[in-house]
């Protein structure tokens, strides 16, 4: 009898069992993404500004005091024109107001773009490294985490639908997979679509600007604001400070990891001598602009999808190069 | 001279056209392709259900949202599938199959007793715009074959002589569980004298009694896999054909046997057995295949015990010696085709709960250690993957003794009454002696799902478009 008891601590015993012993099974995947609560995210603050206290102190004295000058400068302002007519007084302070709200809320925008992008990498990686899992049932935090991130976007709802089409027996790596590889299309096709145009006009300007210096300037504003629409196609609020943040990051991924890939993504496409030989110097350079926003573009993709691409789902830079080539040849 | 115009001297405009055309025909034949996938799997291990279940979702793909993992539907490149009728020969009964698992009540596929063979086109889009440039559309045709799984064991025996085999007919013999079921035939064999004149009589009756002592193997608890030759359980069109006369004889003495002896003459008949039958199988059908799928069904030898494990691993080991592997290059594929991509599936997945599909894989790893081990020597990818072909089971949760446990629902096989259950739980290691005991495991076969509630959804299959994915799919690019 012991021997007995001694097994069955190692493996339950199979049985059959009567069907009214069931219970409702939960609906785990639908009420992963309704019960979504406010409550956490302050959870991920960076860690890292913690111990920039130093500069932190400096830059707070500095905003005080221009903060202050401000004040003053106003003040200044509002009473002199007080001191001319009551109207004149009344219309600069009304303006200064309003102006004063306007930055407010130029600032929380600008700030919640930024907090929401920071947020995407943690969200990434532990994506990523879900994939790998062979774990069930332990991916409703993450994609709790994510609807919270994207409540309110446009994105919410395809999402939403391609959760609850998950099937039960997925492994949560093979959610993760599902959830990225249907629950973005929309979005997807949005952002590469943007980055194709944006590509093609960046290069059809370089090559008819018969100022290079000027074209320069051009382009730089057009790949900015493809950022941004980039960053709204994933629910990024768009906003200076998120904006700029996307661009060093993404600067900082073609200078240093882009590299690698660029090579290996370039072996099998059609920039071979015979059709380059045939373009001229002008379209040439209107080329390479033109594929370097897509690099840009697809790098901002990259950081600002809330799931990495699924392997093999990647958009290709090669696929936007010879949609591009094509339509530069048939253009010019 | 420009380039141009020098082409236009050679090559008038009015004539481009043409010959431009003519090259894109040509080109776009060069990329249709033609895939031979080797469904491989002992008898009852889910070789037809898996191929009805792979022309069915792949035949309604284009307008369903049946195959999430398969890349073709996902980026919306596929433009239809189609069946073909086969190259003579035997037609898969792929319309019988689908009426039977549509009947009411819901039926499997009868066990398979003859050769059949089918053809499907898959007509997509490339993905690559360097393949589209050359042609908008490809197909891709995918020849598949299907028989009776006691015939595959006829091929490790084409590497083997008569006295090999005996050796190894012997060897098994003289083992549990087949040591008591055979001993009065090994007795009666044991007084056979290998060097006297041949009796016919006597060869028929030991070989009869041989084709009995097989059968038993195979409906003995332990359901036995490692049983030679194939055709003495399932003769097909050899029934009461002289090739099936023969039986085991180790030789006593070391001389050569005479000319009419009853072991020459037993040696005789496996040679023309092997030559006959199993080459010319073989030859037919089993040397050209490019994908290999391997369907193996863990289940049973859960279900069965040590023995049934054993013999399984055995089995499998020696078919897999008989396909040819190795990267399949260009040239390489002209002369001969290799097999360059094998899926280990451990079947019939919707037996177990779906918290268990890994460990099922890797006891189907254990399974296939050895085999595996030799075919990722050539620099094959290989992958293990627990799947079903037709998903009859649904997931179901229940409380026993205060412990929640995740069950299955679904019905039974025989008469369709509803079944819940809670299988067992897989082991990841080879269980002790002791613990392959009766009351772990208890996977009950269940009937096919009534397929109109779960057409078009993933939930009719499990882990079939990732199987797809992984055969196919580098050829669908
Ligand atoms: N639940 C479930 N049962 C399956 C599945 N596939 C096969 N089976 C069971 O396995 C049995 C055998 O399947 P077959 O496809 O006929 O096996 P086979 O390999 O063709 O067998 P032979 O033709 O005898 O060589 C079926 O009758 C089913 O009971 C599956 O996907 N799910
Ligand atoms: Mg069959």
């Amino acid at each position: 009898m012991s021997g007995d008891e001694k097994q069955r601590q190692d493996w339950q015993p199979a049985i059959e069992l009567n069907p009214e012993q069931l219970r409702d099974l939960p609906n785990t995947e639908e009420a992963a993404v309704e019960q979504v609560d406010s409550g956490e995210d302050k959870k991920d603050t960076d860690k890292s500004e913690k111990n920039a206290g130093l500069s932190r102190i400096f830059v707070a004295i500095s905003a005080l005091l221009v903060k202050l000058i401000i004040i003053v400068e106003c003040y200044r302002l509002v009473s002199w024109g007080y001191q001319q007519h009551w109207s004149l007084g009344t219309l600069l302070s009304l303006l200064i107001v309003s102006v004063l709200v306007m930055a407010i809320v130029l600032a929380l925008r600008a700030l919640k773009g930024m907090r929401q992008l920071r947020r995407r990498q943690p969200l990434q990686q532990r994506a990523s490294q879900m994939i790998a899992s062979n774990q069930y049932k332990q991916a409703a935090p993450l994609l709790d985490e994510m609807a919270e991130q994207l409540k309110g976007t446009a994105l919410v709802v395809p999402l939403q639908q391609c959760i609850n089409e998950v099937d039960s027996v997925y492994r949560d790596g093979e959610v993760i997979r599902f959830v990225s590889n249907h629950g973005f299309v929309e979005a997807d096709r949005k952002a590469i679509d943007k980055i194709s145009r944006c590509s093609f006009d960046t290069a059809a300007l370089v090559a008819v600007s018969p100022f290079a210096s000027f074209d320069i300037l051009l382009a730089a504003w057009r790949n900015w604001r493809m950022l941004n629409s980039i960053a709204d196609c994933y629910g990024i609020a768009p906003g200076i400070a998120g904006q700029w943040r996307l661009l060093r990051q993404v600067l900082h991924n073609l200078a240093f990891v882009g590299l690698s890939e660029l090579a290996i993504d370039n072996s099998g496409t059609l920039l071979t001598g015979s059709v380059t030989g045939q373009l001229t110097a002008r379209i040439g350079q209107g080329l390479g602009a033109g594929l370097v926003t897509a690099r840009i573009g697809l790098e901002a993709v990259k950081l600002c999808r809330p799931l990495p691409f699924d392997e093999g789902n990647k958009p290709k830079l090669s696929q936007i190069q010879s949609s591009l080539l094509k339509e530069l040849k048939s253009k010019f | 001279m420009s380039l141009r115009a020098r082409i236009d001297r050679l090559v008038p405009p009015e004539k481009r056209q043409e010959l431009g055309d003519q090259l894109q025909k040509f080109a776009s034949t060069a990329l249709d392709r033609h895939v031979r996938l080797a469904v491989t799997g002992l008898s009852q291990s889910g070789k037809t259900v898996f191929i009805t279940s792979l022309l069915d979702h792949l035949l309604s793909a284009r307008d369903s949202n049946g195959l999430p993992f398969f890349s073709l539907c996902n980026e919306d490149r596929l433009l239809g599938v189609k069946l073909l009728p086969s190259q003579g020969g035997q037609e898969f009964p792929f319309r019988e199959s689908m009426d039977q698992l549509n009947a009411s009540p819901t039926q499997w596929p009868a066990s398979t007793d003859k050769l059949s063979s089918i053809r499907l086109a898959i007509r997509y889009r490339p993905g690559s715009k360097v393949q589209r440039m050359v042609s908008e559309t490809a197909t891709l045709y995918l020849d598949i074959i299907d028989y009776p799984g006691e015939w595959l064991l006829d091929l490790p025996m084409l590497q083997q002589n008569f006295n090999s085999w005996s050796q190894q007919q012997y060897r098994l013999m003289a083992q549990e569980p087949r040591q008591s079921m055979a001993k009065s035939w090994l007795n009666g064999a044991a007084e056979l004298d290998g060097e006297a004149p041949a009796d016919q009589s006597q060869i028929t009756e030991f070989s009869a009694q041989y084709r009995g002592l097989l059968q038993g193997f195979r409906r003995h608890e332990q359901r036995l896999s490692l049983l030679q030759p194939g055709r003495f359980i399932l003769p097909g069109n050899l029934e009461g054909s002289e090739l099936l006369q023969f039986f085991p004889l180790v030789k006593t003495n070391s001389e050569a046997s005479q000319e009419g002896s009853l072991y020459a003459q037993l040696e005789q008949r496996f040679e023309d057995y092997k030559q006959q039958v199993v080459e010319e199988f073989y030859r037919n059908h089993f040397c050209h295949f490019d994908r290999q799928v391997v369907l193996i069904d863990c289940l049973k030898t859960l279900n069965n015990g040590r023995a049934c494990f054993d013999d399984m691993q055995e089995a499998v080991a020696g078919i897999l010696q008989s396909f040819q592997y190795g990267q399949s290059g260009l040239l390489r594929r002209l002369f001969k085709p290799r097999i360059d991509r094998v899926l280990f599936a451990s079947t019939k997945a919707d037996h177990v709960t779906a918290n268990q599909h890994h460990n099922l894989e890797q006891f189907l790893e254990l399974i296939i250690q050895q085999a595996r081990r030799d075919i990722q020597f050539e620099g094959l990818e290989t992958r293990c993957m627990a799947i079903a072909s037709y998903r009859a089971t649904g997931a179901a949760e229940a409380e026993v003794d205060g412990q929640v446990l995740s069950c299955l629902k679904g019905f039974r096989k025989q008469n369709h009454e509803p079944v819940v259950l809670f299988p067992g739980e897989v082991p990841t290691a080879l269980p002790q002696d002791k613990d392959w005991s009766g009351q772990r495991f208890r996977f009950v076969d269940f009937a096919p799902p009534d397929l109109k509630k779960v057409r078009d959804t993933p939930a009719s299959h499990i882990r079939m478009d990732q199987a797809i994915q992984y055969l196919l799919g580098d050829k669908l690019r």
